[in-house]
């Protein structure tokens, strides 16, 4: 099994290597990326993580229920729209936030017992003790 | 012995490609390029220099690379009908099909790092079809190593029982949702159009569009050893026995060679599928493998 590792290494390694070697001397220029000829690209036309994921998620729209807020361009000369897509993990939202909801609430209703006076936690000791004594005499 | 087994591939795999042309091309009425086309072809890209993008940075430059070393790999456990890979042990098939998908991934990963929109569709289509076809292809690699009791390549492909009578029809319906699945994740028609030339309707050829050269050359080849790959295991569902190896490996060869007739007379007899109705295709993929696998379980292991 460890020769796989290996030899996706060495593979890897050999052909960058080949490239490498092929291309000393040889002529290497600079462009843009390909925009079919449109003359001003800006980053802001990129594929962003939603959108990547847009063709998978919008298989299942019930399951992901994706917030857009759309402004469309209205009237013959429209002066501007705007589009966002957000898709919020649905796992995240159904049971993991109301499960961390639940252990944050539980440990917010511990927290009076901790303010940082030393006669409650020697309180603390005692009863803890008291109990203890009892469940021995009664077990 | 086991040294052949990726020679083979590594040298007849351009071949398969030509064939596909040559099929087209008759179906048309063309004579088309000749067989080896596909050789001279890499050989004069790895002749060339190279155009890279200015934003792009090392990631792009090197994915092709680190592509055709994944599929490269992958190879390592593929067997060629009766010949067995230098590599196998339980459970290879998960690594078989994810170092493919490592494949993809740095293809991915460089068409994202040009930054051009055309390439990031492209990618973003590429990655949820292959999510989609996922179902299926474990359900026939999965469902062939249960029957055939060996969890590799090698025990389920491969490997003296694999021609079993009684099993023939849960076979026939896998054969059928891996012809599937070998055109999506190939980017064949249906799924993709190799042919096209208008970037919004490309999947592949878009995410491979800014390479140039030497990288080229490394992505064409690893394009022609992928689809070596599914061919080989379709063509080892449906092999029959034989008295013989080296006749089994003839009929190997043969079956390689009519897979590619196959996907060149679908590619040209059908056009591309909308877009949305891919998944549908998919699920039907998934669909007819999950009948064969019941079958399988119904009627025993062959």
């Amino acid at each position: 099994m460890a020769w796989t590792g290996f030899s996706l290494l060495v593979a890897t390694a050999l052909l960058l290597g080949l490239r490498r070697l092929l291309l000393q001397g040889r002529e290497r220029a600079a462009g843009p990326t390909w925009g079919c000829g449109y003359g001003a690209p800006s980053p802001r036309m990129q594929y962003t993580a939603s959108s990547f994921a847009q063709p998978l998620l919008s298989i299942a729209p019930t399951l992901i229920r994706a917030s857009l807020r759309k402004r469309r361009p209205k009237g013959f000369f429209p002066d501007g729209a705007s589009f966002q897509s957000h898709y919020p993990d649905p796992a995240d939202r159904r049971i993991y936030e109301p499960a961390v909801r639940g252990v944050l609430a539980v440990a917010k209703a511990l927290r009076p017992l901790q303010q940082g006076r030393l006669q409650n936690y020697l309180l603390y000791v005692l009863l803890a003790l008291v109990a203890l004594l009892l469940w021995q005499v009664l077990a | 012995m086991g040294v052949l087994a990726p020679l083979v591939a590594l040298a007849l795999a351009p071949l398969l490609m030509g064939i596909i042309g040559k099929t087209k091309a008759l179906a048309g009425g063309r004579t088309g390029a000749p067989l080896l086309q596909l050789y001279r072809d890499l050989f004069r890209l790895l002749g060339k220099g190279e155009v890279v993008s200015g934003t792009a940075t090392w990631v792009f430059r090197a994915a092709p690379s680190v592509s055709l070393a994944a599929v490269a790999a992958a190879l390592l456990f593929l067997p060629q009908g009766p010949l067995a890979p230098p590599l196998s042990f339980s459970g290879d098939l998960i690594l078989f099909a994810y170092l493919l998908a490592l494949s993809r991934f740095a293809l991915v990963a460089g068409a994202m790092d040009t930054g051009s929109s055309f390439e990031g569709m492209g990618a973003s289509r590429e990655a949820a079809f292959s999510a989609l076809a996922e179902p299926a292809f474990f359900l026939v690699l999965g469902g062939l190593a249960w029957a055939r009791g060996g969890l590799s390549l090698w025990a389920a492909f491969g490997g003296e029982g694999a021609a079993a009578p009684g099993s023939a029809p849960a076979l026939l319906l896998m054969a059928g949702a891996f012809f599937l699945v070998l055109l999506a994740e190939n980017s064949r028609i249906p799924v993709d159009d190799p042919a096209t030339h208008l970037e919004l309707t490309m999947i592949h050829e878009v995410m491979v569009l800014d390479h140039s050269g030497p990288n080229l050359a490394f992505i064409l080849y690893s394009a022609s050893l992928k689809l070596w790959l599914y061919s080989a295991l379709f063509a080892s569902l449906l092999l029959p026995r034989a008295n013989s190896e080296g006749v089994r490996f003839l009929l190997f060869l043969a079956g390689v060679a009519v897979t590619g007739v196959l996907v060149g007379l679908v590619e040209s007899v059908m056009a591309r599928l909308r877009l949305s109705r891919v998944p549908q295709y998919l699920g039907l993929a998934a669909a007819l493998a999950g009948f064969a696998v019941l079958l399988l379980m119904a009627g025993g292991r062959p």
